[in-house]
């Protein structure tokens, strides 16, 4: 088990270098210079020449393999630079970030894995009665809705019709509630579809008519037996689901105002700050690795035949 | 104990009852607070509260003295500014003469990376006169010294701060940095020992809000005080409502057609002059922009020091003229790109602009591009037309005037490679003259020859636009959202 975790532990190198590489050259080739970017639509009045000159001041004059040689070295003292537009380091603006994202993929996952397990569970347990076609037309929804018209809707009825939450912004629980709804429910779809086809095909199995021919009650076969052995695929989809959210729902946090990873990143894209680009993906593919090794040694425990080696 | 039970209940209830909070709204983080490492407007809506500058432009247009008291011209290179005395930073180190050099040679020191050092660039030497007085040294007689010397990114800061600036800022002006949340919000508090006394309002929280409809959603829920920018939807939407005051100015800025004269498709002045009989202008605002414009003739707004106002459209609206002048000029079947970068108002503008021209037998191709991109393409000889919206930050004339068309700009803001003599000639001298008499008359002789000469075609001037609770009352808003003045305003309940 521990040779295994060492051993997909460093299969992240290769990985995060090729991140790093396809990053670089994705916003090298990508048209638009930095420091035109950093001055944005009211710097006008500035000359060529000063163009270059600041261009110079940040580095940005050397060749590709100068800059991404110089970058990588810094990487790997564990140095992701210093962002451009802020002049701050790279750790800490996204360091400052990654609480609120935490907070709001962590709330929005649960309720997504309490309401879409629920939802599957119904319509796999009901198939084909009302009680499924509900659900599915719910879960349907709820992945097609996008969520800055739900968002939306939701802060129209909870914030100015009845006063009940606070319209946007962070700080207190209160302010978690509508992102974490809008982002959750909309994973939650997805779940509960993954959940009632995996549930479906587990009460199909030789096992589960075995269990019930034993003559045990029908609720233990379901939850016990079936349940059980279904929660395989669905917890890879809810750790897939859970690494994207650590990236940044960008959407919700742009609608609900919420200051996490991903506006930061699409702020460092439109500004040309590669620093602050480079780390944020940096930063997000990791927690994307961790999560998803996390949830492969997870299997150990649903399924005691899946043995790491 | 009943006694301090009393003091400690009267100590609790005071501030409450007296406390009086602005909250707005604003778009993005800002990168930083160091005014002088940016060029970002939301930066600066901070800043200007926390920082001051030499001087700044009244609403009336004029140049007045913030923190210099008195000033004069004492060589054509040579400006004498006296300094308001006691002024200090909020830390307690005395704004003087010293700390004014050490603040401007910051701003030019390439090592700062200043994006708005170009700004400043006129200047080649400050000098310590005594504790109270500083002369600023220009390599050139620089006429529009003081209007530079009101932008925000010359605001005096301690320079012993350094890096710190970025995070923690220090300044003299009416607001004190209290905390900033990344992504979330920004508070000041008043500084109490303001030189200019104590603001009323003791609080200000920079939300950073990044959605319109959200914005929106927080006024009329009562979760902001005063909005700014409103889109013309929004806008006319938050009109009707009885619990809302909003209001339109106009401001610095004006949107453009550009042309590229040395392009063989665009050097026929007929060709040109035939694209500005081509377009409604009226409709644009009207119909588009939903009223929140205004017409544009000369290439700066009436607000701006200098600006021509009162030139007539040499080219207004006539489709029959446009074509005749195109099939004089032999440029029937015409192809040109137009370049916009990507900005909801400016895309709109550009389709309608591609139907107007249709009409009189023009073909347009829109390229729409990240502002980035779209910058670099106009420096780059594959320009036709652009579409470019500008702001005289300076307030003065000569900011968008030498900018846009002294032969020394072409490409990075000459984007039309707009080359005459005399036109140079008139932006040197009116540059070089501290007479404001005789700089109106040569700004207005560049502005007719421009108008005559069509590089471009001034569309028209955005008005800016706010909403605010009727409670808040006194606040000055300087041509623009990033000079909110809250000296003299209240926040009654």
């Amino acid at each position: 088990m521990l040779a295994y975790v060492v051993k997909r532990l460093l299969s992240l190198v290769p990985v995060l270098l090729g991140v790093v590489l396809l990053v670089f050259a994705m916003l090298w080739l990508a048209p638009g210079d930095p420091v035109l970017a950093l001055l944005g639509e009211g710097a006008q009045g500035i000359t060529a020449a000063q163009v270059e000159e600041l261009r110079r001041a940040y580095g940005l004059d050397r060749s590709f393999p100068e800059q991404f040689v110089s970058y990588l070295a810094d990487v790997v003292r564990l140095d992701l630079g210093t962002s451009l537009r802020s002049s701050q380091s790279v750790t800490s603006e996204v360091l400052s970030r990654f609480p609120a994202t935490l907070a709001l993929a962590g709330s929005a996952l649960a309720i997504a894995v309490v309401v879409g397990g629920l939802f599957g569970v119904l319509a796999a347990v009901y198939k084909g009665t009302w009680v499924d076609s509900v659900a599915i037309v719910v879960a349907l929804l709820g992945v097609s809705v996008p969520v800055f018209w739900s968002g939306l809707v939701l802060m129209l009825v909870f914030a100015l019709q009845l006063g009940w939450l606070p319209a946007s912004g962070s700080g207190t629980w209160r302010h978690l509630i509508m992102p974490a709804a809008t982002v959750g429910f909309s994973s939650a779809a997805f779940i509960a579809r993954v959940t009632r086809a995996s549930l479906i095909e587990a009460l199909r199995q030789d096992y589960v008519r075995t269990a019930r021919a034993k003559g045990l009650p029908e609720g233990r076969v379901r939850l016990k037996h079936a349940l059980k052995n279904a929660l395989l695929p669905v917890v890879t989809v809810v750790g897939l689901q859970f690494g994207g959210l650590l990236g940044g729902a960008v959407l919700t946090e742009t609608v609900f105002a919420w200051p996490g990873v991903g506006r930061l990143l699409v702020d460092a894209i439109t500004s040309r700050d590669l620093p602050l680009v480079q780390g944020a993906v940096l930063f997000v593919a990791v927690a994307f690795i961790v999560v998803n090794l996390l949830v492969d040694l997870s299997y150990a425990a649903l399924n005691p035949k899946v043995r790491y080696g | 104990m009943r006694r301090s039970l009393l003091l400690l209940l009267l100590l609790l209830s005071a501030p409450l009852a007296a406390a009086q909070t602005l909250t707005t709204a604003m778009g993005s983080n800002p990168p930083t607070l160091d005014p002088q490492r940016t060029f970002n407007g939301f930066s600066f809506a901070v800043t200007t509260q926390v920082y001051e500058t030499l001087f700044r432009v009244t609403t009336e247009g004029e140049v007045e003295g913030l923190l210099a008291e008195s000033w004069e011209q004492v060589a054509p290179d040579r400006l004498r500014v006296t300094l308001r005395e006691g002024v200090e930073f909020t830390d307690g180190t005395p704004l003087d003469a010293e700390a004014v050099k050490a603040s401007l040679e910051r701003l030019l020191d390439p090592a700062t990376a200043a994006p708005g050092r170009f700004v400043v660039s006129a200047i080649s030497a400050v000098e310590v006169v005594d504790e109270r007085t500083v002369d600023i040294v220009t390599a050139e007689p620089f006429a529009p010294l003081l209007a530079h010397l009101a932008h925000p990114v010359t605001a005096i800061v301690p320079v012993a701060h350094g890096d710190d600036l970025a995070r923690r800022p220090v300044g003299s002006g009416p607001y004190v940095f209290e905390s900033w949340t990344q992504g979330d919000s920004v508070v000041l508090t008043a500084n109490e020992g303001y030189w200019g006394g104590t603001p009323a309002i003791d609080r200000v929280v920079y939300r950073i809000i990044p959605e319109v409809s959200t914005q929106v959603v927080e006024l009329r829920s009562g979760g902001l005080d005063v909005l700014f920018n409103i889109p013309a939807d929004s806008f006319r939407q938050l009109e009707g409502m009885a619990s809302l005051e909003t209001d339109s100015f106009l401001g610095w800025g004006s949107v453009h057609l550009g042309f590229n004269t040395t392009s063989p498709k665009l050097q026929d002045i007929r060709v040109r002059q035939a694209i500005a009989h081509a377009i409604d202008k009226q409709l644009i605002v009207d119909e588009l922009l939903g009223g929140l414009a205004q017409v544009g003739v000369a290439p700066v707004p009436p607000t701006v020091r200098f600006a021509a106002s009162d030139l007539e459209e040499p080219y207004p609206y006539d489709a029959d003229r446009a074509r005749e002048l195109l099939a004089q000029a032999g440029a029937e079947g015409l192809t040109l790109t137009l370049d916009v970068y990507q900005n909801p108002d400016l895309e709109a503008v550009a389709q309608v602009l591609q139907a107007m021209l249709a009409d009189v037998g023009v073909t347009v191709e829109v390229r729409v591009q990240e502002f980035a991109a779209y910058s670099e393409t106009l420096q780059s000889d594959d320009v036709e037309m652009y579409l470019t919206s500008w702001g005289t930050v300076t307030l003065d004339a000569d900011y968008t005037l030498f900018a846009f068309f002294h032969s020394s700009e072409i490409p990075a803001n000459n984007a039309s490679r707009y080359s005459v003599p005399e036109v140079d000639d008139a932006l040197e001298a009116a540059r070089a003259t501290p007479d404001d008499a005789q700089r109106e008359r040569l700004y207005r002789i560049v502005q007719e020859r421009v108008l005559a000469d069509v590089p471009m075609v001034t569309l028209y001037y955005p008005l800016s636009t706010s909403a605010k609770r009727p409670a808040l009352q006194g606040e000055v808003v300087r041509f623009s959202w990033i000079n909110l003045d809250l000296r003299g305003a209240t926040l009654e309940e």
